[in-house]
């Protein structure tokens, strides 16, 4: 597909070949960083966060900014006018006057899908409720296919809340166009959505479902861990038993194959010990910066017709 | 003993002006009914027929609705369309049939029911935008959300389009 003033809504938009593209752009600019610098000279991108973020709206800035270009926008809803009562398609019509390109972050499902109906310019969804993470997804691809050199033939394991967790859903839809062998490790009541697992089964990726983490880990390539939100649970006494289950010890490192990589999107809470970062294979530091070089090849494929 | 034109006679031509629908799959007359917002408190006169036998039904029967005064409008007919595909609908004057048709599932299921995710943009008051569903299958019946892509099943269906 061609990305120019494309919207990114859903990771189910993204074939193989769009992937690798946009892999081999990542690389293209970080081979040559001095000479992109001015590449978006005059270019303006909004940063709507209706949700706060750390990560995502830092490295969709400092993106922006390494690429000679300016960021305007928000933080959190409540500095701006839709704590007055304003709509979202009110604030769309009118930031996309104001930017090239809009990147959204909401608390509602659809959310995305609505501002891509009211804007003029390109939208990227940064999350929206618990559907999706469309360019997380795709910077955790650049680091496996980087930290591993390969995507196919892999082991993936994607652990903790596989329910609510929106960046396993991206990621699990963009690593159906591999041949990779999918574990969904979760409390029953956080499995994967089901219109995911339809999805997979469509793309005839194989995947095995399991509350078993241990048992699971000595398989894996690569592990994909998630945060387990106590909120999640209509039940305390749930989340109690299921919450030290699902979680990376130095000991449970030592089921862990020599060449693993741990990532995880961050935050992180007690799920990954601190201990750990040390190791080796802990990769999710790492894997923040290659959510600065995806987010880079992103907003320039957008922005700029054939590059 | 009457003739078989003589008892379509009694389903339709009793009323003078209003809408009947005929074929309705068994047993959801009440839930049409309930789509229409209908109650017949207001003096409205309203026939029901539940389980009346039919050649045509592969079950052997059918309901059949028929109500004075009121013609249904598109959202309605829509809404019909999602619990009872294949119901036909009339609307009469002067006790004839003035229009008449099969109801259908529309490829695109817009602004007919709300969402059931609470959490859908589609459900936030003032938003201008109407919901939209795709059908992935017509039988069994089940849609998705086009803004939250929630997958609903007949059940979850036939409760939002009762609630509307
Ligand atoms: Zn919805």
């Amino acid at each position: 597909m061609n990305f120019f003033n494309s919207d990114i809504i859903s990771a189910k938009q993204y074939s193989r070949e769009d992937i690798e593209k946009l892999i081999d752009l990542a690389l293209k600019i970080e081979n040559d960083k001095e000479k992109y610098s001015r590449l978006l000279q005059g270019k303006i991108m909004a940063a709507l966060f209706f949700e706060p973020s750390t990560r995502t709206r830092l490295s969709f800035e400092s993106a922006m900014n390494y690429l000679g270009g300016s960021v305007i926008g928000f933080s959190s809803a409540g500095v701006t006018s839709v704590k007055k009562g304003e709509t979202l398609a009110d604030t769309i019509r009118t930031v996309a006057n104001y930017s090239d390109l809009i990147i959204i972050r909401h608390n509602k499902e659809g959310a995305a899908k609505l501002a891509q109906k009211f804007s003029d310019v390109p939208i990227i969804n940064a999350g929206n409720g618990s559907q999706e993470h469309p360019t997380q997804g795709l910077l955790d691809v650049l680091a496996i296919s980087e930290l591993k050199k390969t995507v196919d033939g892999l082991n993936i394991g994607l652990i903790g809340d596989l329910k609510y967790g929106r960046t396993v859903h991206s990621l699990a839809h963009l690593l159906s166009n591999f041949k990779v062998k999918l574990y969904f490790i979760s409390p029953t009541q956080l499995k994967m959505q089901y219109r995911v697992k339809d999805a997979l089964t469509q793309k005839k990726t194989s995947f095995t479902e399991t509350t078993d983490f241990k048992e699971t880990l000595p398989l894996l390539d690569v592990i994909y861990m998630t945060r387990i939100q106590k909120e999640r649970f209509g039940d305390l006494e749930e989340y109690d038993k299921v919450k030290n289950a699902f979680i990376l010890t130095k000991k449970i490192m030592k089921l862990v194959k020599d060449d693993a990589i741990i990532l995880h999107p961050l935050p992180r809470v007690n799920e990954i010990s601190p201990k750990i970062d040390v190791d080796p294979r802990a990769k999710y530091f790492e894997q923040t910066y290659y959510g600065l070089m995806m987010r880079k090849a992103i907003i320039a494929s957008i922005l700029l017709e054939n590059f | 003993m009457a003739s078989k034109s003589d008892s379509k006679r009694l389903y339709v031509e009793k009323i003078k002006k209003g809408t009947v629908i005929d074929h309705i799959k068994e047993g959801f007359a009440i839930s049409v009914l309930k789509i229409l917002g209908l109650e017949g408190r207001n003096g409205t006169l309203i026939t029901i027929g539940i389980n009346v036998k039919s050649n045509v039904s592969s079950s052997g029967h059918k309901d059949i609705l028929k109500v004075e005064n009121i013609y249904l409008d598109e959202k309605q007919i829509h809404q019909i369309a999602l619990i009872s595909p294949g119901s036909k609908v009339s609307f009469i004057e002067d006790f004839k049939i003035k229009d008449k048709f099969v109801v259908k599932i529309p490829s695109l299921i817009k602004g007919i029911i709300d969402c059931p995710n609470e959490n859908c943009i589609t459900n936030v008051d003032r938003e201008p935008v109407l919901t939209e569903f795709k059908v992935l299958s017509e039988k069994p019946l089940k849609i998705a959300c086009n803004y939250c892509e929630r997958i609903l099943y007949k059940e979850e269906i036939l409760h939002m389009a009762e609630k509307n």
